[in-house]
């Protein structure tokens, strides 16, 4: 089959060509449709194949011995009648030879032609030959463009190749697999008659993959660097791992011959770009609600501790107090009012960016004592009295209300999502109930007033545990020892309302020790470890709502889970001693982009479907008004096989949202290539019942084919802890070392550093992230080095307009 | 059908001294260069001979071949595109060839030429009857729907003047035609 483009459709050279003359432009179609099918007569196409074969064996051998074996001119008198003779045999033995007559490659893929597959489905092509494997392998594309594995098997008359794909097929997707006829050989060298094109396309959602397991996935660490056992862990804005006693190599000072020095150990960034120090070890350290500073809290060592604040790469160190204590909580007031809050003799104090400090009326914190304070400052913990006799905190203010102060009212206790502190206390949940339960502490709320409700009690928590909070601040969860059967996490709402979600545990043995808790940003997933007596440990993330185990993993010394902001990757330690590791995993479950309305959704998913059937009425009462519905028909095109939603964006207010919608004609056997275009749309909230109707719609041309390479089909702006990721999905595996910083532009200039730029195999998905405040709207662009693993670049360069955080 | 690229590369390397390999380029592209000579020639005869001369002079300068960007189809189009003008030339080597094809068209309207009063035939008598470099350029674009750039490649000329060819071919082909263009229309 000839599979140059017989088509009618938009062909954008000869638009061009023509310049707008549409008597032209049929003039060129006309030349087209009357293109000649000369017939092929078989018998030439292979008598020249067997006379070139002939030919090549002395006309392509390797230099030296092509040179050798050319007979020399005096020699061609005599040996041309021999010589032919001898060309006559070969040609023979080449035409019958490796093309033993009227063999016919056939090939069957019941694939074929199905327009909703499975993605999770394996591609299997069966032949009736024993097939040359790696000629075949060689040839065949798969677009879009996919990293798979190739496998054979005989089935009976022929082999079956089945292609593995590594990261399962595209949902909602048209595939086209081709093999040049040239590469459908069989071991005999005969080939197919043909080039097989194979074509389907794959069903909306993904399913859940019949092969995978059913349960949780296995963590995939990738190590970090090693760190001081009991280092802190904790996120940077641009999702880059912070350890606060990281170990980095010393100088190299030493002379040959002399020991290599032992690593140093700093506050240490591992980004993309591998480890960085940010300063000296800390003790705490705790991120801005914005995500683009750092306040940290290093032992001083005159029995203090130092209270700094520098830009997230750790430059432009402050120092914001001298006096802290030691064992000082460390947090952040909200981001419209950036304030650190330490304690200093006890006292909890505020200080703002400019230096000035406010004591703050609340408990006064023994030495040893541990408070917490919540994301948000609403809420802190405050643990029991370390022993008897020693200092209690105030029990006749317990929710004392905030003092005012004359600089920095109202006060608000602030330790931000990105915040890290102490893990909950390691392996508790098997301590000894003591004779006379000491104090285990409890939720204060720091803004009480008489009609608040009362902060949640921390049943069953044992003393010398510790609650940890959500990165919103909105959740607490602690393990509860009070259940009857075994410990179980329970997690509740800050502020008193809702139900106890409770977790379950897996059943303790006598020596398992469950630990070191951890709640992502929503407070919807939970992370906690379970250490064995041999001193491995299982490291858990379960899902709050239903408990349901959603990434498990295990290895010795287990520790310390923390959640990224924007809730995809998981840090913690591994290891003991000096062989502690910080690693980091992705973590599956994380929340979807900007939230768009439900109804909003809704009406551009019916959208999208009556499009697919044309369905006039059901559009008529998706879109208004009546002039708009008739402009959308007329332009919408017929044939149409599938649609998805490459971007949704609400406003500020939710009340209006603008989507681009991709309508697809899938590709034919005839027509091996998907015809698309592109609609934008905009919806408006009608009425009081929270309906959208689609208010504007523009379909800018009419179907035509999609270039080869990479395309885009959803694009998902985030912004977590004021940090803006740009999440754009492709509908084919890249080039990993084609996903480069150099290949994004942004207009007009931000001024910012060059956004960091990640590349997920797994998903397919290029993720931007904005390494500062995004203050205007800019349009983000990646250029078309980007390339698939075929080798194929973007056709044009895309473009999407971000917007900063409302 | 565009081989991949990567794929094409190697297989050409190899060709260079594996005859397989050069087995398995002709397998792919030897129905689309006949196809295009036989689009220039109309004789299944003449096609047949020229296609032969394409591949054995293919053979012989693969070893020289240097990969330009451009698929290896790119340069069996430009050996043929060269033998279709040597045939020309042996068969009228005392005309010029385009004033061959020019006074070949002006001696006969479009309608008189064309004995089968088909479409086709209507369409590639007014395209016989271009001169040779509009001819060659209209049949690559629309006749095997290569891109300006790879036919710039192949006729050894820029895109713009590629351009220009075609438009030129095109408007020729109109009048041959006798398609009266819309602004006389109106």
């Amino acid at each position: 089959m000839d599979l140059r483009r017989w088509n009618d459709g938009p062909d954008a050279e000869l638009e061009q060509l023509a310049g707008g003359d549409l008597d032209l432009l049929d003039v060129g179609r006309r030349v087209r449709a009357a293109r000649p099918e000369p017939r092929i007569d078989p018998e030439f196409q292979r008598r020249l194949r067997a006379q070139l074969m002939t030919a090549a064996e002395t006309e392509l051998r390797p230099h030296g011995l092509r040179r050798l074996l050319r007979p020399r001119a005096s020699l061609l008198a005599y040996g041309a009648s021999g010589m032919g003779a001898a060309m006559i045999a070969a040609a023979a033995l080449a035409y019958f030879a490796p093309h033993s007559d009227r063999v016919t490659i056939d090939y069957s893929a019941s694939i074929n032609g199905l327009p909703s597959v499975d993605p999770n489905d394996l591609i299997k092509i069966s032949f009736n030959r024993v097939m040359d494997r790696q000629a075949v392998v060689r040839g065949l594309t798969i677009e879009p463009a996919i990293t798979y594995k190739p496998s054979w098997k005989d089935n009976g008359g022929g082999e079956t190749l089945t292609i593995t794909p590594d990261h399962h097929l595209q949902p909602n997707t048209p595939y086209v697999v081709t093999i040049p006829k040239s590469a459908a050989r069989d071991t005999k060298g005969d080939i197919a008659t043909k080039d097989i094109t194979i074509t389907f396309g794959t069903s909306p959602v993904l399913p859940p993959s019949p092969s995978a397991p059913t349960g949780p996935v296995t963590l995939s660490p990738k190590d970090a660097g090693n760190v001081v056992a009991g280092s802190l862990l904790g996120f940077g804005g641009d999702g880059s791992l912070l350890a606060t006693s990281g170990l980095l190599p010393a100088p190299t000072t030493a002379s040959p011959g002399e020991a290599t020095p032992a690593p140093v150990p700093a506050l240490v960034r591992y980004g993309s770009d591998g480890p960085v120090r940010l300063g000296d070890p800390a003790s705490s350290v705790a991120l801005s609600p914005a995500g683009y500073q750092l306040a940290t809290l290093t032992p001083s060592g005159d029995g203090h501790a130092v209270v700094a604040v520098s830009d997230a790469d750790g430059s432009h160190r402050s120092v914001l107090s001298t006096v802290a204590d030691l064992s000082s909580p460390l947090g952040w007031g909200d981001a419209t009012h950036p304030v650190v809050f330490f304690t200093s003799g006890g006292q909890l104090t505020s200080v703002d960016l400019e230096h000035h400090t406010h004591a703050v009326a609340g408990p006064q914190v023994a030495s040893g004592q541990t408070m917490e304070v919540a994301p948000g400052g609403r809420y802190a913990f405050l643990a029991g009295a370390p022993s008897p006799g020693a200092q209690t905190p105030s029990t006749s203010a317990p929710n004392p209300p905030p003092a005012t102060g004359p600089l920095v009212p109202p006060i608000h206790l602030g330790s931000p999502g990105g915040a890290i502190a102490p893990a909950a206390s390691p392996d508790s949940s098997t301590y000894a109930t003591p004779l006379s339960p000491p104090d285990p502490g409890r939720i204060l709320d720091l803004q009480a007033t008489p009609t608040s409700a009362a902060p949640p009690a921390l049943t069953g928590l044992a003393a010398g545990d510790l609650p940890t909070f959500s990165g919103d601040g909105r959740k607490v969860a602690w393990i509860d020892n009070s259940a009857p059967t075994r410990p179980v996490i329970d997690v509740q709402l800050l502020d008193g309302s809702g139900s106890t979600a409770h977790v379950g545990l897996p059943a303790p043995t006598a020596t398992d020790r469950t630990g070191s808790l951890a709640l992502d940003l929503g407070g919807d997933r939970v992370a906690y470890t379970v250490t064995h007596a041999d001193g491995t440990a299982d490291l858990r993330v379960a899902r709050v709502a239903d408990g349901r185990l959603l990434a498990s993993g295990s290895a010795p010394g287990l520790s310390s889970p923390v959640f990224s902001p924007d809730g995809a990757s998981l840090g913690y330690l591994r290891g003991s001693g000096s062989d502690t590791v910080a690693e980091v995993a992705s973590v599956p479950g994380a929340p979807t982009g900007l939230a768009v309305p439900k109804a909003a959704q809704s009406t551009i998913d019916e959208l999208v479907s009556a499009e697919l059937k044309a369905d006039q009425q059901a559009l008529a009462r998706l879109v208004s008004p009546q002039s708009l519905v008739d402009d959308l028909v007329s332009h919408l095109p017929t044939g149409l096989s599938r649609g998805y939603v490459i971007s949704a964006v609400p406003n500020a207010a939710g009340d209006t949202v603008d989507a681009q919608i991709r309508l697809l004609r899938d590709p034919t056997n005839d027509h091996p290539t998907a015809a698309f275009t592109d609609q934008k749309v905009s919806l408006q909230r009608a009425g009081a019942g929270g309906k959208y109707i689609v208010a504007a719609s523009q379909i800018a041309q009419p179907l035509h084919d999609e270039p080869s390479g990479p395309q885009v089909v959803q694009v998902d702006t985030r912004r977590v802890l004021g940090v803006t990721t740009v999440r754009i999905t492709f509908d084919s595996d890249l080039d990993p070392s084609s996903v480069t910083q150099q290949l994004i532009t942004l207009n007009p200039s931000t001024g910012l550093a060059v956004p960091g730029v990640t590349y997920d195999a797994t998903t397919r998905t290029v993720t931007v992230t904005f390494l500062g405040r995004l203050r205007h709207p800019v349009d983000l662009s990646i250029g078309v080095g980007l390339r698939d693993v075929n080798g194929q670049g973007l056709a044009a360069p895309f473009h999407t307009r971000v917007s900063p955080g409302q | 059908m565009t081989l991949p690229r990567a794929y094409e590369d190697g297989l050409v390397e190899r060709a260079k001294e594996d005859p397989a390999a050069f087995g398995e380029l002709y397998d792919h592209y030897f129905g689309q260069i006949y196809r295009f000579v036989y689009s220039r020639l109309r004789s299944q005869e003449a096609a047949e001979d020229i296609t032969s001369e394409v591949f054995f002079k293919a053979l012989r300068a693969i070893g020289r071949y240097r990969p330009s960007g451009h698929p290896f189809s790119a340069w069996l189009y430009q050996i043929s595109v060269n033998a279709i003008a040597d045939h020309y030339r042996a068969k009228r080597p005392e005309s010029d060839l385009d004033s061959v094809i020019g006074v070949a068209s002006t001696e006969r309207s479009v309608e008189e030429a064309i004995s089968e009063r088909d479409e086709a035939a209507r369409v590639w008598t007014a395209i016989d009857s271009l001169p040779v470099h509009q001819r060659t350029a209209l049949t690559l674009k629309l006749g095997e729907d290569l891109k300006l750039a790879q036919i710039g490649e192949i006729m050894g000329k820029s895109e713009g003047a590629v351009k220009l060819l075609i438009h030129r071919g095109m408007i020729g082909v109109r009048q041959r035609l006798g398609v009266v263009p819309h602004a006389e229309r109106v």
